[in-house]
C-alpha cells in the first residue's frame, strides 16, 4: 500500500536540547499508528512537525508524494493534514455550528470579492455546508448541541467537536493528541467508538495517547519514543505482549532516574 | 436646528469610525490604537488633494479611502505576528509617529496650524454647505459603507475573522492564512476611517493635527469598548452614548473652560469602570480577556 505520510530522518532541537532526534517512519492508507512513550519523549514536537508549526532542523516531510518541509501550517491543512490539539482547540465565541461552517469554508468563500459579488453562489453553498455540517454533527453524537456556544461544552463535547471539525474538512491524514487523555469513562467509550470507526471512514490516523489499553485497542501499529528517538516499532498486537519493552521505556527512562 | 444636524452629521461619521473599529477589536481580537491616525491621514489626504491639487472631491475621497487602506499595511506587515501587549504598543506608535509627522510636515500639512479653507461637497452642481444637507450627504456616504461592513461580517469572510480572534493557532490548524486575514481586516478598518476623515474634513472645511491625537485614538476605542465589541449593536450604543454625553455637560451651564477636562474624566472613569465591572461593554458580545 502507498505511504500517505512519510517522514524522513527528521531532527529538531531547542537550544541545544534534542527534541526529536532521527525519526523516520511512514503510514499507510487507511491506517491507525499508535505513539507512545512517557513524557517529554518528543511525541507532540513530532505532531507540531507534521503539521507545520515546528521546522525541522534535518530531514523532510512528505504528504503522499509531494514534500510539505517547507509548508505553513494553514497549507498542510489545504492538503489534508488535520490535527486534534491536545487541549481540543475550537472557536470558544462561536456556536457549535458555526465552527462546523467556518471549519469547511476554504478561501475562496473567505475572499472579499466573494463576500461582495457572490451572493447567490454563497447561499448555495451554505445549504451545503449546513447539511455537511449537520451530518458530522450526528455522526459524532452532539446533534443536540448545535445552537450551543461552544465555550459551554463540556471537555470531553469540545474534543468530539474538535474531531467534527476535523471530518468536516474531509482532512485525509489525522493526528490525535491525546484524545482520552481527562475524560471520564463514557466519554472515552464514545472517544474509543469514533476512532474506531475512522479507519471505516478511509482516514489515516496518528495517536498519541498514554492509555496504553486504549492505543492497543485502536491501533494497528506502535512506535514507542524514548528521549526523542524512535525506540520500537511493531505491530499493535506484538507489541501488547512485550511487557518488558514497555517497563523497560516507562521506567527506566533517563527522565525518572534523575531522581 | 442647525445644531441638530450637526450632532447627527457628527454621529453619522463616528458610526463608521467606531463600527470599522470594530472590526478590528471586536471581530478579529485586535485591540488596536492607532485608528485616529487612520482618520487623521484620510483627512488630510483628501485636504491636500483638494486643496493644493485641485482635484474634484468624489476623486479625493475615493483616493483618501484606497491610500489610507494602503498605508494601514506599513502597520499590519509588521505587526501581524506579535501577540497581546506587543501589538498593542506597536499600533501606539504609529499613532505617535503619524501624528509627529503630521503636526510637523508644515510644508504639505501646515503643522500646528493645519489646513484651512477645504471646499465643500458638491454633488451634481449643487453646493453641500448647511448642516442639514451635509447630514443627507455624509447620512448616505457612511450608510452605504456601514451596510458594505455588515455583508462583509455576515459573510464567511466575517466568520474567519472570529476564528482567528477565538485562537489563531486553531484557525491556521483549520487551513486559515491568519497573518493575511489581519493584514486585510486592518486595510478594511483604515479605509473606513480614512473615509470618514475625509467626511470629517470637508465638513468642518478646517483639519489640524490636534485632532487626531493618541488621546482621539483612545476615545475612538472607548465607544467601543463601553459601548460592546464583537457586535453591531455595541457600538452604535457606545457612539450615541459617548457623542451625547458632552452635549449634555453644555445643557448643564458648565463653563467652555471645564467642561472638555470634565468629558475626559467621565471617559476615563467609564473606561476604567466598564473594564472592571462589565467587560463586554454596554451591549457587546465578545470580552477583550489578557492574552
Amino acid at each position: 500500500m502507498n505511504s500517505v505520510l512519510t517522514l524522513e530522518t527528521v531532527s529538531k532541537s531547542f537550544g541545544g536540547v534534542a527534541a526529536v532526534r532521527d525519526v523516520s517512519f511512514s503510514l499507510k492508507d487507511a491506517e491507525l499508528l499508535g505513539v507512545i512513550g512517557p513524557n517529554g519523549s518528543g511525541k507532540t514536537t513530532l505532531f507540531n512537525i507534521i503539521s507545520g508549526f515546528v521546522k525541522p532542523d534535518v530531514g523532510r516531510v512528505l504528504l503522499g508524494a509531494v514534500d510539505v518541509t517547507k509548508l505553513a501550517p494553514y497549507k498542510r491543512a489545504g492538503i489534508g493534514i488535520g490535527r486534534l490539539f491536545q487541549d481540543a482547540r475550537v472557536f470558544s465565541g462561536m456556536s457549535v455550528l458555526e465552527n462546523m461552517l467556518v471549519a469547511q469554508q476554504d478561501e475562496h468563500e473567505e475572499s472579499l470579492f466573494t463576500a461582495f459579488l457572490k451572493w447567490s453562489w454563497l447561499s448555495k453553498r451554505k445549504v451545503e455546508e449546513l447539511a455537511n455540517a449537520r451530518y458530522w454533527l450526528e455522526f459524532v453524537g452532539l446533534s443536540m448541541k448545535e445552537d450551543s456556544p461552544a465555550l459551554s461544552l463540556s471537555y470531553g463535547e469540545t474534543k468530539l467537536l474538535a474531531i467534527a471539525m476535523l471530518l468536516v474538512r474531509d482532512s485525509k491524514v489525522l493526528l490525535l493528541d491525546e484524545p482520552i487523555s481527562g475524560l471520564d469513562i463514557k466519554m472515552r467509550e464514545s472517544i474509543l467508538r469514533l476512532v474506531k470507526k475512522l479507519k471505516t471512514l478511509g482516514k489515516s490516523v496518528v495517536i498519541i495517547e498514554h492509555s496504553l489499553d486504549f492505543v492497543f485497542d485502536v491501533s494497528d501499529r506502535i512506535i514507542i519514543f524514548k528521549d526523542g528517538g524512535k525506540f520500537h516499532e511493531g505491530l499493535a498486537d506484538e507489541t501488547r505482549q512485550a511487557t518488558s519493552l514497555l517497563r523497560e521505556v516507562y521506567l527506566n527512562s533517563s527522565h525518572a532516574t534523575v531522581s | 436646528m442647525n445644531y441638530v444636524f450637526h450632532l447627527l452629521t457628527l454621529i453619522s461619521i463616528y458610526l463608521l469610525l467606531a463600527l470599522s473599529l470594530n472590526i478590528l477589536v471586536g471581530y478579529t481580537g485586535l485591540l488596536s490604537m492607532c485608528h485616529a491616525a487612520f482618520l487623521g491621514i484620510g483627512a488630510y489626504i483628501s485636504a491636500i488633494l483638494t486643496l493644493k491639487l485641485g482635484l474634484n472631491v468624489v476623486a479625493a475621497f475615493a483616493l483618501a479611502t484606497l491610500s489610507t487602506a494602503s498605508v494601514s499595511l506599513l502597520v499590519s506587515f509588521p505587526t501581524v505576528r506579535l501577540k497581546g501587549d506587543y501589538f498593542v504598543l506597536s499600533t501606539f506608535a504609529f499613532q505617535i509617529i503619524v501624528f509627529e509627522i503630521l503636526f510637523n510636515w508644515t510644508s504639505l500639512t501646515g503643522g500646528p496650524y493645519g489646513l484651512r479653507g477645504i471646499p465643500r461637497v458638491s454633488i451634481f452642481g449643487q453646493l453641500v454647505d448647511t448642516p442639514a444637507k451635509y447630514f443627507v450627504f455624509s447620512g448616505v456616504v457612511s450608510g452605504l459603507s456601514i451596510l458594505l461592513i455588515i455583508v462583509l461580517l455576515k459573510a464567511p469572510f466575517g466568520r474567519v475573522l472570529r476564528a482567528v480572534r477565538d485562537d489563531e493557532i486553531a484557525a491556521e490548524a483549520m487551513g486559515k492564512n491568519v497573518s493575511l486575514v489581519k493584514v486585510k481586516s486592518f486595510a478594511i478598518a483604515a479605509a473606513c476611517a480614512g473615509l470618514a476623515g475625509a467626511l470629517l474634513a470637508h465638513y468642518i472645511t478646517y483639519v489640524s493635527a490636534t485632532s487626531f491625537t493618541l488621546q482621539d485614538s483612545i476615545f475612538l476605542l472607548s465607544i467601543v469598548l463601553v459601548g460592546g465589541a464583537g457586535n453591531l449593536r455595541g457600538p452604535i450604543v457606545g457612539t450615541v452614548l459617548l457623542l451625547l454625553i458632552p452635549e449634555l455637560l453644555l445643557f448643564l451651564g458648565m463653563p467652555d473652560t471645564v467642561a472638555p477636562n470634565v468629558r475626559r474624566m467621565i471617559y476615563g472613569l467609564l473606561l476604567v469602570g466598564f473594564v472592571f465591572f462589565r467587560p463586554q461593554g454596554i451591549a457587546g458580545e465578545y470580552r477583550f480577556e489578557k492574552t
